[in-house]
């Protein structure tokens, strides 16, 4: 495993993979800079312009675009009190206080270096489970993976942001969209409408450039006269003495372990980690009443988690083939694009091409650290780019890389179709994150369903005799009856307050 | 408790009642439209689970689910007041316009009016024309950008990407 990981860095130090890191990283600062701009955005974006990439290369490059861009969110969300990603709406709490109290400087120092020890506590993980569970999973049969995949399904809609239904409704409409088609089993056309245009189903790039960046660009275009003054930042260091480190050391890592936890289960995005971490920090804070004006710890909790996500969020993605997160679904497509089968064997049959992204995923988080404490003055000033002069660029690469997948105008319209459902389904408060991976997933849920319902005479019941998938069953069937388990609870713990009171 | 009181315990109450209607309508003629199409798929020969059972599993939960939205919503009434941010002036009408833009932006270029390099930068101009409201400074960068961008960009997707661009 070690020699593999320094075989891996000996790679990615190589000056062009290096460089890819280097860019993706920056490019990644940049759009997590801005707000309205999203690292989900920037890695779709990229997709189209990696086709003539070496597969290594493309994907180094994006990995390292995710690490930038939750890192980047932190700079808006503490200068203007406006989370640049998602992830970065707990930093807000606390970060913009401190710094609208003068305390820029240190509020983005401790944002930047909680990053780092987040990215890289996560990236021990990643180390050390990745092959253990990459080879546990190689063991699976086609139930066990279904089960799998149906059980990272209902998690990703449940603890998805939002209520529970919704995030169910909007798996749901993501597996009814991967549907039309050609079925590859049996050759049966299905749910295409007439249309040969459908006879190969939705291409997987534009409908996730209209679902993140077409979507993403209407509500930048309704919210366009929303706007901020930053708060500037003064010429005191970036770095922080070893003390404060100490100081919040059990914060930082119990902050960077829930953030890894949480990146591990399916689905779950970098912004429920650090919500989760904030909460807990709050709760075992001896100064619990300063979260929320400007208390180091809550900055501490909010960056360590959700850094630590992406690289909780790599373990799935790489071992069995299951995103992480929203975010890694778009991985998950762009590793399909490559032309690169995820999965367990994976890592059998590409474990140079996985640490190198292990590696790129290290060595990003330290560029991140630097790039961002040597230029943080001079990218707080991003932000106060027009969005009018950027947002129709951002259209037309959406166009090209749609066009250039098959060399026809329906994909476009595809993007432009599914731009304006992502609209409405934001609008509605449906969360995107499940509909993409639903997608993502939806031809392997069918694939092994239909694999091992062949293989048995017993059909689907077999999968009473497989116990891991029985397991994942199971988890699925309790994580859907919980809320309802959890309401008989409180009705009795009602009743018997009030025989208590009678 | 009453039942609508634990209904909305267990599945959550709606926020957004009034888009909630609608989505859960949408959703419902959505999945009638899967069950529509699924009819038309003919039975499996060798296969166990033939080409339209999952579509149409999928459309009886995506009938669930809308039906479970659709009855938070009506149990979320009276439904509040629209929400109404003071902050800053929402602008459908960019919104929709720029919409209408992007879909004009593409018409042109499906029916072959226009080739790429012609159609992106009007559609750039007009675009930034339109989110900057019409503010002369901005629409002014916002020609000059479009076209540098319309015609820079038409050289690097051709010439560097190889990309067949619609003429």
């Amino acid at each position: 495993m070690l020699a593999d990981l320094l075989g891996a860095f000996g790679y990615i130090f190589s000056p062009v993979p290096f460089l890819w890191v280097l860019l993706g990283t920056t490019l990644g600062i940049f759009v997590g800079a801005v707000p309205g701009l999203t690292g989900g955005m920037l890695i779709a974006l990229s997709i189209p312009l990696t086709f003539t990439m070496n597969s290594t290369h493309a994907l180094v490059l994006m990995v390292s675009m995710y690490v930038g861009s939750v890192s980047g969110g932190l700079i808006s969300a503490t200068l203007l009190k406006m989370p640049g990603t998602p992830s970065s709406v707990m930093t807000t709490f606390d970060g913009f206080p401190m710094a609208a109290r003068g305390e820029a400087e240190r509020a983005l120092a401790l944002s930047i270096g909680a990053s780092l020890v987040g990215g890289l506590v996560a990236g021990v993980f990643l180390v050390v489970l990745s092959v253990p569970l990459s080879r546990w999973a190689t063991t699976f049969g086609p139930f066990e993976y279904f089960a799998m995949v149906l059980m990272a399904l209902v998690l990703i809609a449940s603890i998805s942001q939002g209520s529970m239904v919704k995030g169910l409704l909007a798996g749901a409409l993501g597996i009814a969209f991967a549907l039309p088609g050609l079925n590859p089993s049996d050759g049966q056309l299905r749910l295409t409408f007439g249309w040969h245009e459908l006879d190969g189903g939705f291409a997987l790039l534009p409908v996730l450039l209209g679902v993140f960046v077409m979507s993403q660009i209407i509500v930048d275009a309704f919210d366009i006269e929303k706007n901020a003054t930053p708060i500037k930042v003064g010429g005191a260091s970036l770095l922080l003495s070893g003390r404060t480190w100490r100081q919040h050391g059990t914060n930082l890592l119990r902050s960077s372990v829930i953030g890894t936890w949480i990146g591990i289960l399916p689905g779950v995005g970098a912004s429920i980690s650090s919500m989760v971490a904030y909460a807990t920090a709050r709760s075992m804070s001896k100064t619990p009443e300063a979260f929320g004006t400007g208390s180091e710890e809550g900055i501490v909790a909010s960056e360590a988690a959700n850094n630590a996500n992406v690289g909780g969020a790599l373990i799935p993605l790489i071992t069995m083939g299951i995103p992480g997160s929203p975010i890694d679904a778009i991985l998950l497509g762009a590793l399909i694009l490559h032309n690169i089968q995820p999965g367990p064997l994976l890592f059998v049959n590409n474990g140079d091409f996985v640490w190198a992204l292990v590696a790129a995923y290290l060595l990003a988080n330290v560029l991140m650290f630097a790039i961002m404490t040597v230029s943080v003055r001079w990218l707080a000033r991003l932000m106060l780019i027009d969005r009018a002069l950027m947002l129709p660029a951002i259209f037309v690469a959406c166009v090209v890389g749609c066009y250039a997948l098959h060399n026809r105008i329906f994909d476009v319209w595809v993007m432009l179709f599914f731009g304006l459902v992502g609209f409405a389904m934001a609008r509605c408060r449906v969360p995107l994150g499940p509909f993409v991976i639903g997608f993502v997933l939806a031809g392997i849920l069918e694939e092994e369903l239909r694999s091992g319902m062949q293989l048995t005479a017993d059909g689907f019941w077999a999968i009473l005799d497989r116990p891991i998938a029985l397991a994942f069953l199971a988890v699925s069937a309790l994580t859907l009856v919980w809320p309802f388990a959890q309401s008989a609870l409180s009705k009795s713990r009602n009743r018997r307050a009030k025989e208590t009171l009678s | 408790m009453r039942a609508s009181e634990r209904l909305a315990r267990i599945f959550g109450t709606s926020h957004t009642p009034r888009g909630d209607v609608g989505l859960a309508l949408v959703v419902a003629a959505f999945a009638a439209l899967l069950l529509w199409q699924a009819a038309k798929v003919p039975p499996p020969f060798f296969d166990p689970l033939g080409s339209a059972a999952v579509p149409r599993g999928v459309a009886v939960v995506l009938l669930l689910l809308a039906a479970i939205v659709l009855v938070r919503a009506l149990l979320a009434r009276p439904w509040p007041a629209l929400e109404r941010d003071t902050g800053y002036r929402r602008r459908p009408d960019v919104a929709c316009g720029i919409v209408a833009l992007a879909v004009a932006y593409v018409g042109v270029m499906a029916a072959g009016v226009l080739g790429f390099m012609v159609a992106t930068i009007l559609f750039l101009a007009l675009g930034t024309a339109l989110l900057a409201t019409f503010r002369r400074r901005q629409v002014l960068i916002g020609l000059a950008l479009a076209v540098v961008l319309g015609i820079g960009g038409t050289l690097l997707f051709t010439e560097f990407f190889f990309i067949d661009l619609p003429r």
